[in-house]
């Protein structure tokens, strides 16, 4: 066992996967020897190699473009965009070409690549650098999606995303880079569509993802403690596959359900889970299913802005024993 | 082409490989049976659906995968066939009897699934999107009277429980609330006031007043409900009990060689139960009548076999949560359907889906060494099967020496039968049927 902060289990993972498979290569912007912009990619130059490590241009078409061909022919490239709001620049490769073309070539030609991208708010970067864009990604056919919220998860489902053999994309988020967590020793390998209770409970589940779980989880302890509301929280992991069966299994003993998503409000991640639990999960429910969002702005720069929008322990705390009434 | 690991119902995610018919290397012919596999739901035979040769095989018996996992590979001796994954994998999922499975709900085919990780563990990762589950029945209305509205759940509980909606409404109205919910339904509950009593009696019972001697013992509300349809059965309907002696050596022979590894590998003991359950199904498959219900001048009689399974919850009342696909299943999959059935009884979890349906109904009372037991038919259907102790006794054996006593497991099932659907000659045929079967019929090899 060790402590790791989130960015040192990043260089771990990936460095996990290249070990074990030769065709395992990486790229991005300032990631082989500046070893990261966000110094998550430290010493995988060293280790690996050159011709598998490679610094690009600035342009994530050219990055996306690469790694696809090269996932096409045979490796598994894991490619990095440093902001994921930078998907809006090289979205026509992970919407129309990573999820379409096995499909389209009848399984021919294969997309087995992971893309890592640095998401979420909290590190005052602006309206620009700073969104949580997983919804962008969930919504497309053919894509996975996962999003770690601490150091074991991101080897484990780092490990998972580059043996899947289709697109993966993988949100780390940046203000939890510093983060630090218990990580067993030894090759960590998790499981895509997997959600965790973290908290288990009675009154309610609160579903979380990334930099929100922290948030929801010290919430539940302050709404256990002073309004004796007693809160399942889930980290919900992987957006896509989704792990209904846990969501709506919680669902079913705490009949009230609630989302923390740190995505302003339309169409994020939650909705579309407040929609399945609505439908399926409709007789299990004694109230109304409440999504705590950021509001549906661009983000502040300025520090005591963005600290208000997202969402916060208290404002959680605040919603969740309003609802409960 | 991959065989693959098929979707045997919505919120199946995973089976176990019973047994594998078939090794590496044999020749497999469409429609020829592969392996058998368990999910917690149904124990199901996997044909193939294409000729060639077994050539791989990823997961053994006794292993489990996730649905979508390729299982095997049958191939004309070529390497082991790329990733198809556009191709709905089409096993036709059969039942242990043959006969195809058609329970609704049910889809042999798995979801729309991405192709097979080429990972260490070979598994085939979860489809991406699992088609939502619509509920598909309702539960009552949404508002109560004096605009009072139900939550979806306190709709669901007042269903369930048979509670009554006005007399809710009215305490809701009277504390000045606008909704009835988990807290509303839980408390009404708790006091078992007028709305845990929908039904007012039509002639007030006499009331008897308590002696100085007498303990007062109120009855719970599902002892009030259980004895509201006994007495209606009981009144309506003319009861008729044959019995017949069972001697079950063979049954005997087989569940000392299984029990144990029984117990190890399903978590279930292996009682007479599921043998008799399934004799009740094979038995019901030649005199159907049994399995009816009454309507009047006709009979509905089911081409299904649902059994009911009466379960005592610890002397504080009775359910009879159903076991839905019993003609589908063998002993195996009957135990640990019945296990199952049980567990949630006694842990409170059974749902609606779980306490209707049934087509007929066997009362187990073995264990409390009983000789028989003349059982109350549970209306509408027309018959229920008590058993009770199996016991050695003494019993006469023709032999080619002649007679002889011998000590054999002797137990007695006692057939109550509704006189107005079928005669005793029906039901006692039915009665031989059953014997005949638990006693001559090759019970090992239901589990070879």
């Amino acid at each position: 066992m060790a402590e790791l902060t989130y960015r040192a289990a990043v260089s771990r993972g990936i460095a996990q996967e290249m070990a074990r498979d030769p065709d395992v290569v990486f790229l991005g912007e300032d990631v082989a020897a500046a070893g990261g912009v966000f110094k998550s990619t430290v010493g995988l130059l060293e280790k690996f190699g050159p011709l598998r490590v490679r610094d690009t241009p600035i342009s994530e078409q050219a990055i996306l473009g690469a790694a696809m061909g090269a996932a096409m022919t045979g490796l598994k490239p894991i490619a990095e965009i440093m902001f994921s709001d930078f998907f809006a620049v090289c979205f026509d490769y992970i919407a129309n070409e990573f999820p379409k073309s096995r499909y389209m070539s009848n399984g021919q030609l294969g997309c087995p690549l992971v893309v890592r991208t640095g998401n979420g708010a909290g590190s005052r970067f602006g309206a620009q650098h700073s969104q949580s864009v997983e919804n962008w990604t969930m919504m497309i056919p053919g894509l996975k999606v996962v999003a770690p919220s601490n150091p074991k998860d991101v080897i484990g489902l780092l490990a998972a995303a580059v043996r899947d053999p289709d697109p993966v994309i993988f949100f780390e988020h940046k203000s939890l880079y510093a983060a630090k967590g218990e990580v067993p020793d030894g090759e960590i390998v998790d499981e895509l569509g997997k959600a965790a209770v973290l908290r288990q409970g009675k009154d309610a589940t609160i579903l979380a993802l990334a930099l929100m779980v922290p948030r929801a989880l010290a919430a539940a302890e302050r709404l256990a403690a002073e309004e004796g509301i007693d809160c399942e929280v889930i980290d919900v992991r992987s957006l896509v596959p989704l792990d209904t069966q846990t969501i709506l299994g919680s669902l079913a003993r705490t009949n009230r359900l609630f989302t923390v998503e740190e995505n302003p409000r339309l169409c994020g991640w939650g909705a579309e889970i407040a929609s399945i639990a609505a439908d399926e999960g409709f007789y299990d429910l004694d109230g109304p299913i409440v999504r705590i969002t950021t509001p549906h702005i661009p983000l502040p720069a300025a520090d005591n802005l963005e600290d208000i929008a997202l969402p916060t322990p208290e404002r959680i705390v605040d919603t969740v024993r309003r609802a409960m009434g | 082409m991959n065989v693959i690991m098929p979707q045997l119902g919505e919120t199946v995610s995973e089976g176990t490989i019973g047994t594998w018919y078939k090794k590496v290397g044999d020749r497999v012919e469409e429609g020829e049976a592969l392996f058998e596999i368990e999910t917690d739901k149904v124990t199901m035979e996997v044909t193939a659906t294409e000729a060639g040769t077994l050539s791989e095989i990823h997961v053994q018996q006794g292993e489990t995968a996730p649905v979508g996992t390729v299982v095997a590979v049958i191939g004309d001796g070529a390497a082991a066939a790329q990733p198809a994954p556009r191709e709905e994998p089409k096993q036709a999922a059969r039942s242990a009897t043959g006969a195809p499975a058609d329970t609704p709900g049910l889809s042999s085919t798995a979801g729309p699934g991405m192709a097979p990780a080429r990972g260490g563990n070979g598994a085939t990762p979860m489809a991406p999107f699992r088609e939502v589950r619509t509920p598909e029945r309702g539960f009552g209305p949404a508002e109560a009277a004096a605009g009072i509205k139900v939550t979806p759940l306190a709709r669901r509980m007042i269903a369930l429980k048979g509670l009554d909606l006005e007399a809710l409404a009215r305490e809701a109205k009277a504390r000045g609330g606008w909704r009835i919910g988990k807290r509303e339904i839980e408390a009404a509950l708790a006091e078992g006031g007028p709305a845990t009593r929908p039904q007012q009696p039509a002639a007030p019972l006499a009331r008897l007043e308590p002696r100085p001697d007498d303990d007062v013992v109120p009855l719970n509300l599902v002892r009030r409900q259980t004895a509201k349809h006994l007495a209606s059965a009981w009144q309506q309907i003319p009861h008729v009990v044959q019995a017949v002696e069972i001697d079950f050596g063979r049954v005997d022979a087989v569940r000392a060689t299984r029990k144990e590894a029984f117990r190890q590998t399903h978590g279930v003991s292996l009682s007479y139960l599921p043998f008799i359950a399934r004799a009740v199904v094979l038995a019901i498959a030649e005199l159907p009548r049994v399995n009816a219900r009454f309507d009047g001048d006709r009979l509905l009689v089911s081409r299904r076999v649902r059994l009911g399974v009466a379960v005592d919850l610890s002397h504080e009342g009775l359910v009879v949560p159903v076991v839905r696909n019993a003609d589908e299943l063998n002993v195996t999959g009957l135990a640990n359907a019945i296990g199952r059935l049980v567990r949630r009884a006694r842990a409170g979890e059974l749902t609606p889906d779980d306490l209707s349906g049934a087509t007929y109904t066997i009362s187990n009372n073995g264990s409390f060494g009983t000789l028989f037991t003349a059982p109350i038919i549970s209306a509408p259907q027309v018959a229920i099967l008590s058993t009770d102790a199996v016991r050695k006794r003494p019993v006469v054996v023709e032999t080619e020496a002649g007679d002889a006593i011998m000590a054999r497991p002797v137990g007695v099932l006692a057939q109550s039968f509704d006189h107005r659907a079928f005669d005793g000659a029906y039901s006692a045929a039915f009665l031989a049927r059953l014997k005949d079967i638990i006693e001559t019929r090759d019970w090992a090899a239901e589990f070879a």
